[in-house]
């Protein structure tokens, strides 16, 4: 545990100056591994088989989501329906592909030239050694040269520009990198276009039967004689509508005259039954006498003043009396009050009521009888308005239960007509460029990752073993490691020296 | 190491240890003047004593370090140090040497080196020029081999004192180890091999029970841990306090390489760049 202890470090893990002093102490494990580890890394490096890479790039023109068009449907949820990116990078994984890249590849006039030993292989390749093992047999001969080309065959998609991808062949023969890549993105197209007119196809045939579907299905429906029908209740509704308005202000009108008599009917009635009481007859009598009185009293004052100026003592005394009498009389109705002053309009109204009477019930009468005829037709108009309204709501319901069959048959035509023309000018989504990439042949691990590989499996296994040598060994090599081994104990000093 | 000057005039004790071109410098001088100085107390005496042979250290900052911080233990009360290993007898012995010539130059001490193999190793040459001293450590019946280096160091055998204290007539069991430790102001013991001790360690305990430290000696790309930490396992079973360890750099891989030319001088080769980059 001591040991352990002085080769790790609390912060860096190992403690490296430590490291390397174990690594001078057992210094010629420190060159023994990584030579040898260097040596073998260097052979295998040497070993490798030069693979030659080709690729040509190719775009996927459906899904160019550059233009604002694009960009505008992405933002209102509109789904593009081409190709992924996983789609893409999978074709060459779609064995129906594979297998029929492998029919086309086996009839090739140039099949025989290709090499399909793998990378790795030392061997010389023989078409003849390499299918003698299925006898002839056409499944087994396309599915041994599946196995071989696709192993080389590679879709990659670029890092900055989302649509575009490259197409890699890495074979260890340079024929057969050109021969693969040009066939594989031939065949990648025509497959693509293949692929696409097959879907609109299917879609056609679908398209086709529904529409057949549901043509069948509206065909008990008439909406022309509905629609029609809907139109004339609707005009009809109108005309109700217009007799309602006119007989509702008519009603109204005449609702008002016969409120107006029935009023007056029973005014009329309630005068006629209060009789006028005789006090009031009498007093209201002596009052017209009084009033009477005092105007021929006021009368002869006034001639008497108007044909004498001079009045003699005789005059004077008449006058005063007259005087006397009208004050008297003055006294003695202001004395009665308000006493028989109502009773004569009474009187007067009664009178002149009793002559009106039979006239004004005979009215009301007339006008109530004609009041309830107008109800009577007003609520039937109201009433047929209603029914015809009823009629007009189900004629809709029915076109609306209709209606959107009838848009789909329209929208399948429409999309039979559109695919139709789309099967007729399909093309490839994946437009390859004309050019294929340069050529370039490498080995399977670069020189870099050889030596960065040997490096740290060098340095890994050197401290691995010089950290096992040094905790199984047992002897004191510095007084470092005596302190930190016995530290339980003081360290003098070194042990003096002689010349 | 060990090699005696063509001057004799060179008598003193000349300790280098601060001067740039560090050269550690035990000169060989009249030691018994040393001895007799150090018994009578005669500080002119000692200044004054002879030396004739020249040690030299190559890594003087390393002694210096492991010096001191003996020196240190010893100015605490510690005099009694054990130097062992997992079978480096001749690292051992470099390291008593160096630490006794420091604690040599750093004062008038009397040191002993015990060792069960003085003929061999670095010791062989300095006890080969060494002299015996008259034993004074026991009655004359029982007498010790001492060989005295010019009376810087004191060599005594390991075997001659294990046999001594097995000798039932002298008295307890480790009354000999008792009696050189007081004797010394300082005891280095060059520690037999591991195995040697759990052998016959009822024989080895005596002298164990003295050590009051016990420093461990690692070599570079020999010593294993386990073999250090049995070592280790062992004299803490003792209950004996464990200074440290010290750790020997240089040995068959050491940087440079000594040769000698027909003329008998030793140079010094530099190791390729790429040996001492992989090493």
């Amino acid at each position: 545990m001591k040991k352990l202890n002085l080769v790790l470090h609390e912060t860096t893990i190992l403690n490296f100056p430590f490291m390397g002093t174990l690594l001078r102490r057992y210094w010629y494990l420190a060159i023994t591994i990584p030579t040898i580890i260097f040596s073998i890394s260097i052979f295998y490096f040497n070993d490798q088989n030069l693979i030659h890479k080709r690729s040509i790039f190719f775009s996927n023109i459906t899904e160019d989501n550059t233009g604002p068009s694009s960009v505008m449907s992405a933002v209102l949820g509109d789904k593009k329906n081409g190709l992924s990116e996983t789609d893409i990078v999978g074709i060459l994984n779609s064995l129906d592909f594979q297998q029929k890249f492998a029919e086309e590849v086996y009839s090739h006039p140039d099949f025989r030239k290709i090499d399909l030993n793998s990378i790795s292989s030392k061997e010389k390749f023989n078409m003849t050694q390499f299918l003698e093992d299925c006898n002839k047999d056409k499944q087994c001969i396309y599915k041994k040269i599946r196995g071989a080309i696709f192993s080389f065959v590679a879709i990659i998609p670029d890092r900055i520009v989302s649509t575009r991808f490259s197409l890699q062949v890495t074979s260890r023969d340079p024929f057969t990198t050109t021969f693969l890549l040009k066939e594989v993105a031939k065949y990648i197209s025509k497959n693509r276009v293949d692929t696409i007119k097959h879907k609109i196809e299917d879609q056609i045939a679908v398209s086709k039967q529904l529409l057949n579907e549901k043509k069948s299905e509206l065909g008990a429906f008439h909406i022309d004689g509905l629609k029609n029908e809907k139109k004339a209740l609707t005009e009809r509704i109108l005309e109700v509508k217009s007799k309602i308005s006119s007989y509702n202000s008519f009603f109204h009108r005449l609702k008002l005259d016969l409120d107006l008599m029935e009023t007056k009917v029973k005014e009329t009635k309630k005068a006629t039954k209060n009789d006028v009481e005789t006090d009031k007859i009498l007093a209201y009598q002596q009052r017209k006498r009084l009033e009477e009185k005092i105007r021929k009293l006021e009368s002869d004052i006034g001639a008497i003043r108007v044909v004498s100026q001079d009045l003699g003592q005789e005059d004077e005394q008449i006058l005063s009396q007259l005087k006397e009498e009208l004050r008297k009389l003055q006294l003695k109705l202001v004395g009665m009050g308000r006493k028989g002053r109502s009773v004569s309009s009474d009187v007067q109204f009664l009178n002149r009521k009793e002559g009106e009477s039979n006239f004004t019930e005979f009215d009301y009468k007339v006008k109530k009888e004609q009041f309830e005829k107008t109800k009577k037709d007003y609520d039937a108009l109201i009433a047929h308005k209603e029914e015809l309204s009823q009629k007009v709501s189900k004629v809709d319901s029915k076109i609306d239960e209709i209606l959107p069959s009838f848009e789909y048959i329209k929208l399948l035509e429409e999309e039979l007509v559109q695919l139709k023309l789309m099967n007729s000018t399909v093309v490839s989504d994946l437009k390859f460029e004309n050019e294929l990439g340069p050529k370039s042949s490498f080995k399977k691990l670069s020189k870099v990752k050889t030596f960065l590989f040997s490096f740290v499996s060098s340095l890994f296994l050197v401290l691995a073993i010089v950290i096992l040598l040094y905790l199984m060994d047992d002897k004191i090599y510095n007084k470092y490691e005596l302190e930190k081994t016995f530290d339980d104990l003081t360290i003098i000093g070194n042990t003096p020296d002689f010349d | 190491m060990g090699l005696p000057k063509q001057d004799p005039s060179f008598q003193r004790v000349n300790f280098t240890l601060k001067e740039e071109t560090p050269k550690l410098k035990v000169v060989d001088g009249q030691g018994q003047q040393k001895r007799e100085g150090r018994n009578s107390g005669n500080k002119e005496n000692i200044d004054n004593r002879p030396n004739r042979f020249f040690y030299r250290v190559s890594n003087h900052q390393e002694l210096f370090k492991i010096g001191r911080s003996f020196y240190e233990d010893y100015i605490s009360g510690v005099k009694s140090f054990a130097v062992s290993s997992t079978g480096y007898q001749t690292s051992q012995q470099k390291t008593i040497l160096g630490l006794a010539s420091f604690f040599d130059h750093k004062d008038d001490f009397k040191i002993a080196i015990i060792s069960d193999n003085l003929a061999q190793g670095a010791f062989g040459d300095i006890v080969s020029i060494s002299k015996d001293i008259p034993s004074d450590l026991f009655s004359e019946k029982y007498e010790l081999n001492i060989k005295s280096f010019y009376n810087h160091f004191d060599f005594i055998n390991l075997d001659e004192i294990l046999k001594l204290s097995n000798d039932h007539e002298l008295g307890e069991y480790d009354n000999v180890f008792d009696h050189i430790v007081d004797h010394y102001d300082l005891v280095f013991w060059d520690v037999p091999e591991l195995h040697k001790i759990q052998l016959d360690s009822e024989v080895y305990f005596p002298m164990i029970m003295k050590f009051e430290s016990i420093s461990i000696i690692v070599s570079k790309q020999i010593t294993k841990q386990s073999d250090v930490d049995e070592l280790k396992q062992f004299f803490l079973g003792y209950g004996i306090n464990m200074k440290g360890l010290l750790f020997e750099e240089r040995n068959f891989l050491e940087d440079s390489i000594k040769e000698s030319d027909n003329d008998g001088i030793k140079t010094v080769k530099k190791r390729n760049w790429w040996r001492r980059f992989f090493n």
